[in-house]
This record gives structure tokens, sequence and C-alpha cells, in this order.
């Protein structure tokens, strides 16, 4: 276990090489100069070229690309040009409010749609299984954003419960920091409970048909458990799969929703970075995220051994 | 990446606006004793001397203050200087400092954080270098500052007030001093409020200042008494326009700057709101002067100026006539010293024909010509399009080509790249700082005729003799032609009913607020 592990973790390296290279080379192509962007629209030509070569940009693409690379693997991305910290210190400040976003998000997803998905399965074709069907169309196919708004309306203008926008340190003002969430939280979560549901409901279907389920109810196994404790653990790896890749694509910035609600995390710090040619932010926080992917991908694959033993994760088995 | 202007754009906006206004209630969610206030911008440093955003200076103005200040009427009053003396000749003036002044940190101010502070701000801020240089400023006894200009300045004065970007501001010496050319990292002046936490991407929070020394007397733009009525300003930093506009009446912020053109109408329409606005930019059409083409031809130009209709073009920028306004002159309206004595030429005759008549006359071919501009402000790209079908109109073949604001820097600087471009330049304290007339900006006008001007203007040695000079700039301006000017666009923002007694200068100043509930 503990070698798969580790040879899984190092094949990510050549991975993450490749993936550097082509980070760099998107930042070094795009048009637009982070020079001209410090100094602002009023700046002289001489002015530019100087804090260009200050800044390291006149170097050679190869030069540039190493410099960065080697300062990476040492630990060091650099520091952003508009920010005045370290890209370390931004993606640290910046990740936690998506990380908490994010968490919620899938806990709200799954409080809906754990027992969404089951019950439709156990009742298939019945009218709460085309109820369930009627709600995963709509959120799979509702735009995020639209849902966003109706929600401030109806939340924050209409009823005042909730505030419209922004973010509050949980740690110091825990109940202020969970209320500015509750909305993108559930705008986000209604999606990801949509593709959740789905999936739970296809292989609770698929177990349902096994014949040890018939075994099981033979042996006068409870329904409800029949259904939760044998039916939903052995339809564990798709749903797994699934919760694992929601997550990762929430973690890796929920760009429009973070933007809507004035959520500063990981998302809105990328399109900052864009729109103010913030070289190292951009290249350092979408290694970041390429780093968060790929970690959580091998914690979904490990995760499997774990819910079922028939994946064999042993030297033997993996090959 | 999706490119999220465009994903959440109008639609989200009007959905938002029209719903959330037609039915926001009153709520006090603002806290009673603080002023929230949502900014579109953040500032990339606090520190003005090497910044040139404009939020940075505005901004730093809470915190940070400067040797004079100016009222209301844009007179110059006394601000960390008490009072100040200048020379027969012109070249020396002496500042007596207020006594009593304490930096944030609980030092008291001495001459050498004043000569520190504008040493720096002299080499590294744009007005430092094109009005201080050469300059020395010497320490003189416990609370007087000389400064020993190379040759008269008329605008010396009035460099050292606050201005709309870069002003003089003092820190600490060791502070400075410490920074080099590198934006400060310890945010300490003796303003009327202390910078208490600072969230990249969120929020700036402030309190007030409890050893504050007032400038004293009536309070007046950023003169006299400056001691805020509240305890804290927090400023938080919300790029989305509707979000900011839906804060707002919801009663989450204070005061929202800027808003929305789109938004304005359905501020009006909302009893508990109220709009303000300051003078944003002079929108131009400028020429690209390092490309060969038709418009080295000033006849080229002159049909470009008599051909199109500004108060549609603006229209289409500012939306409400409240606005904007039509303004042919180099500076604004507002900037009443600087009020041309030049006639009035034909400013906007929207003549067709003769513009038709210029064109052939210059012998135009049809070639096509790149107009830029940029999306990002909506009063650019905007009267873009509409500039685009009036020249298209006149029979010019003209595409439009929008960029983000990184983009569109890095194009314009390309000298092949365009042949007409959308100017929304900032005021400026005196003209010969526009950047429409400076030859070292890419495509800028190369005449010897403005630079004999310019240089009998900037060694100009009292404000009436810079006046005159003045004239002559405006004169050439209407003959020469370097850009087409449209008119001045102001930015709106907007307060709740509890925000009052607002003054602007420049933008809206914070301390000058009293919260009523």
């Amino acid at each position: 276990m503990l070698s798969y592990t580790l040879r899984r973790a190092g094949a990510l390296l050549p991975v993450l090489l490749v993936v550097s290279v082509i980070i760099f080379s998107l930042a070094y192509l795009t048009p637009g100069d982070p020079a001209r962007t410090t100094l602002g629209p009023e700046a002289l030509e001489v002015d530019v070229q100087n804090l260009r070569d200050s800044m390291g940009l006149n170097d050679p693409f190869w030069v540039q690309y190493f410099r960065w690379i080697l300062n990476a693997i040492h630990g060091d991305l650099g520091t952003s040009y508009f920010l005045n910290m370290s890209v370390a210190e931004a993606i640290g400040q910046h990740f936690l409010p998506t990380l908490q976003l994010a968490v919620l998000t899938i806990l709200y997803a799954l409080v809906i749609s754990i027992p969404l998905g089951t019950l439709a399965a156990r009742w298939r074709g019945s009218i709460f299984d085309r109820g369930v069907a009627g709600f995963t169309l709509i959120g799979l196919t509702f735009p995020s954003f639209v849902l966003s708004l109706i929600l401030v309306i109806a939340f924050s203008v209409w009823l005042h419960w909730l505030p419209v926008a922004g973010y509050r340190n949980p740690f110091s003002d825990p109940w202020n920091g969970m209320r500015y969430l509750i909305l993108p939280a559930l705008s986000l979560g209604t999606i990801y409970a949509a593709v959740i549901t789905r999936t739970v409901r296809a292989s609770v279907l698929d177990v349902l048909k096994s014949e040890y389920v018939d075994a099981a109810r033979s042996r006068g196994v409870n329904e409800t458990r029949l259904l939760f404790a044998h039916a939903l653990r052995n339809a564990g790896l798709p749903i797994i799969t699934m919760i694992g890749l929601s997550f990762a694509s929430l973690v890796s910035g929920a760009v429009v929703a973070e933007s809507i609600f004035n959520i500063p995390g990981i998302g809105s710090l990328l399109v900052n970075a864009i729109e103010r040619r913030d070289y190292p932010v951009l290249q350092g926080v979408v290694l970041f995220l390429t780093c968060v992917y790929l970690g959580l991908n091998l914690l979904v694959d490990l995760l499997y051994g774990l819910i079922d033993p028939r994946v064999r994760l042993s030297d033997a088995g993996a090959k | 990446m999706i490119h999220i202007k465009h994903v959440r754009g109008p639609l989200a906006a009007t959905i938002l606006s029209v719903i959330s206004l037609a039915f926001a209630g009153p709520t006090a969610s603002a806290e009673s004793d603080a002023l929230v206030v949502a900014n579109g911008s953040q500032p990339p440093s606090l520190d003005p001397h090497v910044s040139t955003a404009t939020t940075t200076n505005i901004l730093a103005r809470n915190i940070f203050e400067t040797l004079l200040t100016l009222d209301a009427n844009m007179q110059i009053q006394p601000g960390l200087a008490e009072s100040w003396n200048v020379s027969e000749d012109g070249r020396t003036y002496r500042f007596t400092l207020r006594p009593g002044v304490k930096f944030h940190n609980g030092r008291a101010l001495t001459p050498q954080d004043v000569i520190a502070s504008l040493e720096r701000w002299e080499a590294y801020s744009q007005p430092g270098k094109n009005i201080f240089q050469g300059a020395t400023w010497t320490a003189e006894g416990e609370n007087t500052v000389a400064l020993q200009l190379p040759v008269p300045r008329f605008n010396a004065l009035q460099t050292l007030a606050p201005l709309f970007a870069q002003s003089a501001v003092i820190m600490p010496a060791e502070i400075v001093a410490a920074a080099g050319d590198k934006p400060v990292t310890e945010i300490v002046g003796t303003g009327p409020f202390r910078l208490v936490d600072w969230q990249a991407d969120r929020m700036m929070e402030l309190e007030r200042y409890d050893k504050y020394t007032s400038f004293g007397g009536k309070q007046s733009g950023t003169a006299g008494n400056r001691t805020p009525a509240f305890d804290k300003l927090r400023v938080e930093f919300v790029p989305d326009e509707s979000t900011r506009t839906l804060g707002l009446s919801t009663g989450e912020y204070d005061l929202v700057n800027p808003v929305a053109f789109d938004n304005i109408s359905e501020i009006q329409a909302n009893e508990s709101l109220k709009l303000g606005s300051f003078p944003g930019v002079l929108l131009n059409v400028g020429f690209n002067y390092g490309k060969p083409g038709i418009f080295h031809d000033i006849r080229a130009r002159r049909a470009v100026s008599v051909g199109v209709e500004r108060q549609s073009i603006l229209a289409a920028a500012a939306v409400d006539p409240k606005f904007f306004r039509l303004n042919n002159h180099l500076m604004l309206l507002a900037q009443k010293q600087w009020a041309p004595n030049v006639g009035e030429t034909e400013f906007n005759p929207a003549d067709a024909g003769k513009a038709k008549e210029l064109l052939k006359e210059a012998g135009y071919d049809g070639s096509e010509l790149t107009l830029i501009t940029s999306r990002d402000f909506a009063e650019m790209y905007n009267s873009a399009i509409v500039i685009q079908q009036q020249l298209q109109g006149l029979g010019l073949n003209v595409k439009v080509e929008s960029y983000d604001w990184s983009t569109f820097v890095k194009v314009r600087a390309d000298k092949n790249a365009w042949d007409l471009i959308i100017m929304a330049a900032v005021p400026k304290a005196d003209p010969t700082q526009l950047i429409f007339l400076n030859k070292d900006l890419p495509g800028g006008a190369q005449d010897a005729g403005l630079e004999k001007i310019l240089t009998k203007f900037r060694n100009a040695k009292t404000t009436e003799e810079a006046q005159k000079l003045y004239g002559d700039l405006d004169a050439w301006n209407q003959e020469y032609i370097p850009s087409v000017r449209i008119g001045e666009v102001d930015y709106p923002f907007a307060m709740s009913k509890r925000v009052e007694g607002l003054q602007v200068q420049y933008e809206p100043i914070p301390w000058t607020v009293r919260l009523t509930d």
C-alpha cells in the first residue's frame, strides 16, 4: 500500500513538470505587460523598460522559466507584482475562503443528494423518482449565476435574512463567517447536488439488482438498513469519485460565485491576477491548483481501497 | 478561462438592480458608528509617492497628510504647514510646521520627516519629477522647512497640496528611508484615520486617530477641521457593480463608489438613496502620430473634429446629461483658474458635408483604420462604438478593436497597431501635465510649436503668466487638433440617506461625513 502510494505520487512529477512549462508559457504569451500595468496608463516607455529590466522580464524565455521553476522547487513562488506580499502568502490568504465554501457546498450537496438519490433508486419509476429527475435536470441546466441572483433577491433583498455579498473571517467572527457563506453554498451546492443525486441513483440501482441484496432481503434485513447500509455502501465507488471531482473543481475556484458574492477566494485571486498581469501570482496559483487537483485524485484512488476491498492496491494488484 | 465580465455582465446587472430596487426595504445592518464604503477598485499600495493609481492616493489621504490643503473653492489653505512665505525671487519657500502633530505611532512630526518624504516624492512621483526637479529641502530650527527651487515655479504650492494622484504626503523619515523606491509597507501617517487592518481583495479597516491634531477652522474641502464624527471607516473592495448597488439598497454599504451609469435611474427611483458625482475623465479621440497615415494631414484631423456629433457620443458614454458636458478646452470647466480666454470656435458643428469634403481634399483612399478602446471602462467602450458609426458615416473605414485594460495599454505602445484611440484622461492640476499633449506617450503629437509653449509654461514665474500662456496653448490646440476633444464625463457615486454633509474633492472625502440614524 505504501509503495503503491509512493509510486502513484512519483508518477505525478512528470505531469507537474509538463504543467509547469504550459503555465509559464501561457503567462509569457499573454498579451499585456506587468510593468506597464504596474506603472499606470500614463507611464513613459523609458520607465516601463527600466522596470521590465529590474523585474527580469527582458530575459529570454528559458532563463525566466528556469529561474521560476528552481525557486518554486525550493518553495519560493515569488512575490506578487500587485499585492505587496509573497505568492505563498496570497494563496494562503485566499485559499481559506475557497476551502470553507467548498466544504460547506459539498456538505449541503450530500445532505440533499444521498437521500434523494437512494430513495429515487428504491422507488424507481414512481412519482418521487420523476420529481427527483426533474430536480436534477433543473439543477444541471439552470445557470448558477441566475440561481445566485434569485437567492440574493429572496433572502437578502426581500427577507433581509442574509447579507448580499462579502466575507467575514470565521475564526474571528464565526456567526457572520457562516452567514456570509450560506447563499454562495446554496447556489453552488444545488448544481453539485443534482450531479451527485444522479450518480447515487444510478449506482444504488445497479447494486439493488444484485443477488446479495435479494439474499439479504430474504434473510429479513430491515429495508432502510438494506438500502442505506448495504446498497449505498456497495454503490460507493462512483459516488466517491463524483464527490472527489466535485470537491476538486470547487477548490480550484468557483470563479462566478466568488465574483457575484464578492468572496476573496482562490478563483477571484486567479481572475484578478490575469487582469493585473500579475504573472507570479497567476503561475503560482495554477501550479498550486494543479497540485491540489492531483492530490485529490490520488486521495480518491486510495479511498477506493478502504471502501471496497475488491480494489487491490497491493503491488501485485497494481500491475 | 471564461471572461467573467461577460458572464455576469449586463443581464445580471439589469435583473438585479431592477428587481432589487423595486422591492428593497430598509435594513439596519450597517454599523452605527462606522462608515462602510464599497469601492470598485483596490489600491496596489497605500504609497502615493511611488504608485500612480488614483485609488491609492484617494484612500491614502485618510491616513497621510500634506503640507498644504485645498478648500472647497480649490484655494490653498494650511495643512501640516501652519503658515508659509515666499521669497521675492519666487525661489525660496519657508513652511512653519503645525505644533503638536503626532504620527500614528505616537512620535512627533519633525522637519526631518518632511524633508525625507518630499525628497523621496520628488525622486519617484510624476508631479515631483516634473515640478521639483533640482529642488533642495533643508531644516531651519525645530519647526521650519525651507524649500529652494532652481527656478521659480508658479505651481509649486499647488503641487504640494492634495493632488488627483501622487500627492506629496508626509511619512516618518525612518519608514521612508527603509522603503526606497518600493511601496512602504508600514502605514504610519498623521491623518484623521489610522490603518487597523488591510486584507487584499477584501477590505481595509481604518479607525479614528484619537490623538489627531486637526488643522482648525471650518471644514471645507480637504482644509479646516478634519476630525471625523464617526469611529470607524471600513472600505470593502467590491469589483462587481451590481453587487455594490445591491449592497447599498439593502443597507450593507453606506457609500458606493463608483456607480455604473446603467444603475443610475434605479438609484434615482429609490427614495432612501442619494447620488453624487465627481469629475472623472476628459474624453478625446486621439491620432497615432507614430505611424504614417492620413491623420498627419491637418485636413483629415479637422474632418473628424467637424464631422462628429459630440452629444450623442457623450450620451452613450455617460447616459445622463447630468454626468457629461461638452468642453472643447484643455482643462475641466470646473477648473476655473484655467478659464479659456480664446474665443469659442465652432465646437460641435456635426457638419458631415464639410467633413467629407476635407477628407477628399486630404486624399483619403478608403484604407482601413483601427480604433482601439477598452471594455474595462464602460465610457471608453460605449463612446468608441458611437464614434465608429459616426466616422463610418463620414466615409472613414473604421474598425474597433477592444481589449482588457492591460492589453489595451500594451497595444497602444505598439506604434503600428492602431490609427485612432479613445483617450480617457484623468484631470490634471495644470495643462502641462495632460497626457494628450505629451510627445513621449505612444503616438503623441510632435510639434515644435507645442514644445515651445509648454517650455515657457513650465517656467512661468506667476500664475498670471501661466494663465496667459494657457490662452496660447488652447489656441494652439484648436488650430493643430492633436486630438479631437469630445467632452468631460463625471463618475457617479451613491449613498444612503444616513450619509450627510459629504464633501467632494476629486472624490468623496470620508471624514466630512456625518452619520444620522
